[in-house]
Parts: structure tokens; C-alpha cells; sequence
């Protein structure tokens, strides 16, 4: 033969998928090709330090004594608070309670600030994320990732010691004595997941907690039993103390030469599912750090140190936002 | 029985706060017992799952006013697990659940309590039939709604009641309905009809305002007697109250909650409580309350319509945006 058949047009391009394919079948590779354009932009459109800006409405919930609304991005989170009585007298009828250090705290007031918080488990911090906010969760028991993050909330909590116990405690009005406690469980919802859900949790606990107001109690001698008033002028706001906020970032090691690694601030849940390497800075006032976690990959103390730098300017951010909801009680 | 898998309280047990007096008051009837209580409706909240609404109900007006909130996630349709049986149609479930802080008096754990079974049960059959299952063989479609915040009226203990049958329920249910509902219609899946939730009550009116010593009165004449609550019906004008809050204060007397599908005209749920006359005489009151909640619902329908219009603008207006890709892809745009 020697004339050759018509050319057939070459399919234009026999392997090429519209992004959103892309990404599904190779996140990887999506997210460097990303990270490698100039300026580096993420597939949200955020540079790599990009926080997403956070939203908060306090005390939009009736039934909670405290609650709080974060949203930052598409992940958003709602707390309530709520007090119960922790009666010393009714619970320890002939039986001992040992406390978890040996040092009882209860008979000093003031200064000696007995950590009964920690002691006594006065605060009961849990998430839910079975609300069907994510593909992945589902109703029934918390997964491993939820007990993580719960465990984590509550280490946090504890840790910087935000809640005075003087706040907690219920006296005998003549004697002065510890009778009772209020109890609070906190309860953070996820109503919708897209990563980073340590970051909204966190905020939306310490907004509802700085939001709550507490009925004032006293211990009633002739009832033996915790009495309050029911006037809401005589509610008392939580005694909280400073601030204290988390930053959350994904790292991605893109090789030697073509940028080597990047850290992603506020990741979502696409960048989490790619990134191995997380690192939490728990930022506190004063530029202060209070808590530093790294997991996953080869680090080095530069990046630490760039998740420091970021999370105390993360940190004014959340308190401006704070300042601006919570007013001047905050 | 301790949940291993959360942080829990003091071992010795806590109890809710215990107030000097009731300060809870009645609020005063403002609504006349046809207007329907405002409801905001926004769908799409949720942008990780297939479709979402959040409702509230009704828009409150100061902090402290107890509200209706619900948000609701679908999911699907999406593949069975394989260890599932073929099905030719698609299986829809529905659970719905209280957060903890959403009940007045006691906290609500975490682990479903037979209420919200029942609850996600009935939820499930009242949409069940609205949506087209036969469509999408060997597949599930996921319906969660959560409660943040109700009015209370549950019937649960040392709640207390406002006399006679509590509604609470009802309306959490009916609310339930109607947002699920949205939230399917936000998810693109294909439906005969969207569902509405309706509820109406029978009350007994006296003197045209129900006050509230009045009200103490007589129910302490006939709390539980069958026949007391015959002898009030006779003293007191029984009138119908569409939308009927646990909040207002009313004695209900029998309450119906629908999910009722305006376009075909269907019912795919009705649940009664409280007993009704229908001996045949001119007031049926069978037909009377279910007419009224039938009525409730075609006006929360028209808030739903609205939603689901709006969102549905808006989406037409991206597609506009990006036609030219739009085109090629058309499964794919729908779900980027």
C-alpha cells in the first residue's frame, strides 16, 4: 500500500481527568502539583499559611448554662455547657473518696488552689462527631480519631488550668465550708467536618466556657440539699482565666529541589488525608507556648519554630474575635 | 453503666440544679391558634454531606427564649457495604439524635434512649415514601438529623408538663420531617414529593384566654381521670390550634403530628395522642385535628419550597458561571 489511510484525529488527550478526578485518584500528586505553582497556592486557594477565618456566635442555645458556635471554613462546631451538682455529703455516706494526689485542697480558700478540678473530674469534656457531619462518621460509639481529639480537649482544658475551682465550689453560707461542686459537662457537636476539627473544638470550648453563667447555689442546712436562685441577674459568669488557643498545621515533604517541605496551615480534610507530619502549638497570652505536639516524619527545629511563629499570630486573630463576641466579660 | 469510650462524670453522680422556686413562667399567647409560629430554613450548611438544612423555629426573639433548632445531613445515594443482602431498591435510614444540652432538666447521654429510636423510626417511614428508592438499587441513602436546642415537653421526668398531652415530641418530630426533607431535596436525590410536618392540637379554651391559675385549677380537678377531663371538655370551648408549642401553655387535650406530601395530596405519617371524640356529631374531632395539622403543614411546605428554590437559584446561577464545563461532565459537576 502506498498511500496511507486518512489520519484518524488523535484523541486530544487520552489521559487527562477534569480536577476534581484528579484529585480522587491521585491526592498526592494533586496536592504537590499545587504547592509546586508559583506562589504556592493550596487547592482551596489558600497560600500555605492561610488560616481560614473563624466565625463565633455565643449563647444562641437555651438549654445550656454556656454555649458557643465556631465555624472556620466548612467545619464548624457547637458547644454547650453545662452545670450539675456534685453533692459531697449525699454521694460519700460512710464511704471514702480518695482523692488522686494526697493533698486536700478544700479547706484553703483563695491562693491554695487545691487541683480539684483535676482531682474530683469536675469537668467532663466530651465531642460528638456522629452527627453526621462527615462522610466517614457515623452514630454509635466515638471512633478512635473522636476519642483522640476528646482526650486531647480534656488534656488541654486541664493543663492550662482555665477554670479556677473557687468557681466551682458551693459553700455552707455560715460555715464556709466546701458542701458541694458544680459539675461541667461540656459538649462539643460537630455539625460539619472539613479538618482541623481540634481547632473549632477548642475554640468553641473555651467561647461557650467564657460565655457560661452559672445559677448562684448555696447549701441549704435545713434540706441538706444544693438550693439555687432562680433570678438570672444573680447568675455568676465562670471565673476563666486567660486565653489559650490551638493551632493546627499538616506538613509535606515535595523533595529535595522542588521546594522541600511545606507546612500547611489549618489544613482541611483533604490535606490531612494526604499529609503524614501534623504539629499543634497551644499559643497563650503573652506570647507564650503553652503545648507542642509533632508526629509523623523527620523534623527538624526550624519548622517548629515557623508553627510557633504562626499560631501566636493565629492567636491574636482569635482573641480579637473573642473580644469583639464575648465583649468585655470576656 | 459506665461509657468507656467518652469521659464521664464524678462516679457519686451529679443532679441538675435545683431552683428556690419555679421561675418558670407561661409565656403569654401572642399567636392566635391559626397563625403559624415563623420558621428559618436555610439548606446547605453542612457542605460535606450530599445535602443539609438547618431549621429553626421559631426565630427567637430574646436569648433566653427556648427555640426548635435542628440540623440535617443526608448522605447517598452511596454504595451498600457488600456484606449486605441485594436490594433493588435504596435503603433509607433515618436517626435522629438529642445533643446532650438540647433538653431542659436532666443532660441527655449519648447513647441513643428509646425515644430517639422511636423517633428515627417514624422519621424513616415519613420520608420513606416521598423518595423515588426504586431509582437507586443496591444503594443507601443516610439521614441524620441532631437536635441542638427544644422546647422541652418530652414526657420525660420531672419535666414539667404543661398539662394535659405534651406535644414536644410531636413538633421535634414534625420539624424532623420537614428539615430531613429539604436536606434530600438539597442532595439532588430524586422524589415524588418533599415532606412536611404538621402538627395541631385540641385545646381547651376558657373564656378565650387561657389563664394560667385557671389552668392549675383544673387541672388538678382532673390530672388523670378520664372522666374529669370529659367534665372539663364540657365546661371549657374546645378549639383547634394549629402549631401548638410546648411553651404557650395551653392544655392540650389530643394532638396530631403528619408528614403530609402537598403535591399528591398523601400522608405518609400520622401519630395521635390524647384522646378524640368521633361519635358522628358535628365535631369530628378525628378529622378536625388531622385536617389541622394537615393545614399546619401546607404552611411549613411553603417554607421548604422557598428554601430549596433558593438554593437551587443559586445553583443554577454557578452553573451559569461555568457553563462550558459544566457541559461535559455532568455527573461529575454536580458533585465537585
Amino acid at each position: 500500500m502506498t498511500t496511507a489511510p486518512p489520519p484518524s484525529p488523535p484523541p486530544p488527550n487520552p489521559l487527562s481527568f477534569p480536577p476534581a478526578t484528579f484529585q480522587k485518584l491521585a491526592p498526592k500528586i494533586f496536592l504537590e502539583r499545587h504547592l509546586q505553582s508559583t506562589p504556592a497556592t493550596r487547592p482551596s486557594g489558600r497560600n500555605p499559611d492561610t488560616f481560614r477565618t473563624p466565625s463565633l456566635h455565643t449563647n444562641s442555645l437555651s438549654h445550656a448554662h454556656g454555649s458557643a458556635v465556631v465555624r472556620t471554613g466548612d467545619t464548624a462546631v457547637v458547644c454547650g455547657v453545662r452545670g450539675e451538682v456534685l453533692s459531697l455529703a449525699a454521694g460519700t455516706g460512710g464511704r471514702i473518696v480518695v482523692l488522686r494526689t494526697g493533698e486536700d485542697g478544700r479547706g484553703k480558700n483563695g491562693e491554695g488552689e487545691g487541683d480539684e478540678v483535676r482531682e474530683r473530674g469536675l469537668v467532663v469534656t466530651n465531642l460528638e462527631m456522629g452527627t453526621g457531619c462527615s462522610r466517614d462518621y457515623h452514630p454509635g460509639p466515638p471512633t478512635d480519631f473522636a476519642q483522640a481529639v476528646t482526650a486531647r480537649l480534656h488534656r488541654l482544658l486541664l493543663s492550662n488550668k482555665l477554670i479556677s475551682s473557687q468557681s466551682l465550689r458551693i459553700l455552707d453560707p455560715n460555715t464556709e465550708e466546701v458542701k458541694a461542686y458544680w459539675v461541667l459537662y461540656i459538649d462539643a457537636v460537630v455539625i460539619s467536618l472539613d479538618g482541623n476539627v481540634l481547632d473549632a473544638a477548642w475554640a468553641s470550648i473555651l467561647a461557650a466556657l467564657r460565655s457560661t453563667r452559672l445559677p448562684q447555689a448555696y447549701w441549704d442546712q435545713d434540706t441538706e440539699v444544693v438550693v439555687c436562685y432562680p433570678e438570672v441577674s444573680r447568675y455568676k459568669s465562670l471565673d476563666v482565666k486567660g486565653l489559650a488557643f490551638t493551632a493546627s498545621f499538616a506538613v509535606i515533604d515535595l523533595g529535595a529541589g522542588k521546594g522541600g517541605k511545606v507546612i500547611l496551615s489549618d489544613p482541611d480534610e483533604f490535606e490531612e488525608g494526604v499529609c503524614g507530619e501534623r504539629v499543634m502549638v497551644c499559643a497563650l497570652e503573652g506570647e507564650k507556648v503553652g503545648w507542642i505536639e509533632k508526629g509523623g516524619g523527620v523534623g527538624q527545629v526550624a519548622e517548629v519554630v515557623e508553627c510557633v511563629h504562626r499560631a501566636t499570630e493565629r492567636f491574636k486573630i482569635w482573641e480579637q474575635l473573642f473580644a469583639e463576641v464575648l465583649g468585655s466579660s470576656g | 453503666m459506665t461509657d468507656r469510650r467518652r469521659i464521664n462524670g464524678p462516679l457519686e453522680g451529679t443532679i441538675p440544679p435545683v431552683f428556690l422556686t419555679s421561675s418558670t413562667h407561661k409565656s403569654i399567647i401572642k399567636r392566635s391558634p391559626t397563625t403559624l409560629r415563623k420558621i428559618f430554613l436555610k439548606t446547605g450548611l453542612t457542605p460535606p454531606a450530599t445535602g443539609s438544612a438547618f431549621l429553626e423555629l421559631p426565630t427567637p426573639s430574646t436569648h433566653s427564649t427556648p427555640t426548635l433548632k435542628l440540623t440535617s445531613s443526608v448522605y447517598g445515594p452511596r454504595p451498600l457495604p457488600s456484606s449486605t443482602t441485594f436490594s433493588s431498591n435504596a435503603r433509607l435510614t433515618a436517626e435522629l439524635k438529642f445533643s446532650p444540652f438540647s433538653t431542659p432538666g436532666r443532660r441527655r447521654g449519648y447513647i441513643r434512649d428509646g425515644v430517639e429510636r422511636d423517633l428515627s423510626a417514624q422519621l424513616s417511614i415519613a420520608l420513606g415514601k416521598s423518595v423515588a428508592v426504586g431509582k437507586y438499587p443496591k444503594s443507601a441513602i443516610d439521614v441524620f438529623v441532631s437536635v441542638l436546642d427544644c422546647e422541652g415537653g418530652l414526657g420525660d421526668a420531672g419535666d414539667e408538663a404543661g398539662g394535659g398531652v405534651d406535644v414536644g415530641l410531636m413538633s421535634v418530630l414534625a420539624t424532623a420531617i420537614s428539615c430531613a426533607s429539604a436536606a434530600i431535596a438539597d442532595a439532588g436525590i430524586e422524589c415524588f414529593d418533599l415532606v412536611a410536618g404538621g402538627v395541631a392540637g385540641l385545646v381547651l379554651e376558657q373564656g378565650g384566654v387561657v389563664e394560667e391559675d385557671r389552668v392549675e385549677k383544673s387541672l388538678e380537678v382532673g390530672q388523670d381521670s378520664d372522666d374529669a377531663r370529659r367534665g372539663m371538655r364540657k365546661n371549657g370551648k374546645v378549639t383547634l390550634v394549629l402549631d401548638p408549642s410546648p411553651i404557650d401553655g395551653y392544655i392540650i387535650l389530643a394532638a396530631a403530628a403528619v408528614g403530609y406530601m402537598a403535591a399528591r395530596d398523601e400522608l405518609t405519617l400520622v401519630w395521635t395522642k390524647g384522646s378524640m371524640g368521633w361519635d358522628g356529631d358535628s365535631t369530628d374531632e378525628v378529622e378536625r385535628i388531622v385536617d389541622g395539622a394537615i393545614t399546619a403543614s401546607t404552611g411549613v411546605r411553603l417554607v421548604i419550597n422557598e428554601a430549596v428554590k433558593e438554593r437551587l437559584l443559586l445553583g443554577l446561577k454557578e452553573m451559569g458561571l461555568i457553563r462550558g464545563k459544566a457541559v461535559s461532565g455532568d455527573g461529575d459537576a454536580a458533585m465537585s
